[in-house]
């Protein structure tokens, strides 16, 4: 593989500098696939960040088949969904698991879920209907501008009544994960606990251990 | 003293102790007495290169050996340079890779980070096109396969 105008880097190299490139070896749902909080608006920024660290691997896949060969198995060695909320998008992202899993197949090892939102209200889904509109860091700084003028509270009321589709149980939740695993033929599934999912109990995420499916959680 | 002898049939003479900065030189030392009398051939190494990875071993020739745990987290958690390091491996994109394949041939696990993590911040924040100019990489993608690589992201594309 020709790195630079005369030389060879072994693939083990080009290893070495991709840990470097990423160090968590996990693909995130990207932003505008989840759903947070206003409250933790730092928190949410910086997680946006961090996954636009993801795109450097994700662009150095795109540069030449020597390098897509490399990198897509580091991809999607771990696939970390982070705070799904609504169906539809799941819905899209575990598509797009399929559809990789068929092109490059047994690559994922692990899927990891973080932060299974119980909220059955977007809050920003303002926004999000805008999403197409404003750069994604334009739309940090409205939706912090509206939070900090007492607006946001007003519009986050106003969606308050709409039934959106999202995962609000147990059943909910294996669903999900059943076909994340079918879709990816991950042998693992680990899960993080977190207060939205103060319901999941021990007991009943071990139903999961029943049904042959390796969980890893944290309380 | 050690004696070296690189791809240009340069001889250099070296510390010991700078020399065993390299595990491969290392090894070959305490296993073959005769290579402390003969200069030891580094055919794949030349002198302007084995002078630059010299550079380095003299100056962290005291630092404690590198952990031999290859999964150890902390050295994949950074991309921090040292300043010392970072003016060192201030060089041109050719030294730079000769410099990384040295020290992978020779054996010396914090020069080829310091590298690689080098290669890897001219990587970041880059386009796949800036990445294929910064590194002279051919696009071998056909039409096709780049549409289907472009519909495989779209998922995955905020920008």
């Amino acid at each position: 593989m020709p790195l630079g105008r005369e030389h060879v880097l072994p693939p083990e190299i080009l290893l070495r500098i991709t840990d470097f490139i990423k160090t968590d070896h996990a693909i995130n749902m990207p932003f505008r696939l989840r759903e947070y909080n206003f409250e933790p608006m730092a928190d949410a920024w910086r997680e946006w960040q961090d996954i636009r660290r993801n795109y450097d691997l994700l662009n150095l896949a795109q540069t030449c088949r020597h390098f897509r060969q490399i990198v897509l198995p580091i991809l999607w060695k771990e696939i970390k969904l982070c705070r799904i909320y609504m169906v539809e998008f799941i819905d899209a992202f575990i598509k797009k698991l399929q559809n990789s899993n068929i092109s490059h197949p047994c690559l994922c090892g692990l899927v990891q879920t973080v932060t299974f939102s119980e909220y059955r209200i977007s809050p920003f889904q303002f926004w999000w209907e805008r999403r197409k509109e404003i750069m994604m860091s334009e739309f940090f700084k409205a939706a912090y501008r509206i939070g900090c003028h007492g607006e946001y509270a007003k519009e986050r009321s106003k969606h308050e009544s709409a039934q959106v589709p999202c995962i609000s149980n147990f059943e909910h939740l294996q669903a999900l994960i059943l076909r994340i695993l079918h879709a990816t033929k991950a042998k693992h599934f680990n899960i993080h606990h977190d207060v939205h999912l103060a319901d999941f109990e021990h007991s009943r995420l071990m139903k999961f251990s029943n049904m042959g499916i390796d969980v890893l959680y944290k309380l | 003293m050690v004696q070296l002898s690189t791809s240009d049939n340069e001889i250099f003479n070296v510390d010991r102790d700078v020399a065993e900065r390299s595990v491969l030189l290392k090894t070959m030392l305490d296993d073959l007495p005769e290579a402390e009398e003969n200069p030891i051939p580094l055919s794949n190494v030349s002198s302007n290169v084995l002078k630059k990875v010299l550079e380095y071993c003299a100056h962290h020739r005291g630092d404690p050996a590198p952990p031999t745990d290859e999964s150890e987290e902390s050295r994949k958690r950074t991309t921090d340079i040292g300043d010392w390091d970072s003016k060192f491996i201030n060089v041109d994109q050719e030294m730079l890779f000769e410099i990384i394949l040295a020290a992978n041939y020779l054996d010396i696990k914090p020069l080829l980070d310091v590298g690689c993590k080098t290669v890897a911040n001219m990587i970041k924040g880059k386009t796949p096109e800036e990445i294929r100019k910064l590194f002279n990489i051919q696009n071998d993608f056909t039409q096709e396969e780049e549409e289907q690589i472009k519909k495989e992201n779209e998922w995955a594309e905020d920008r």
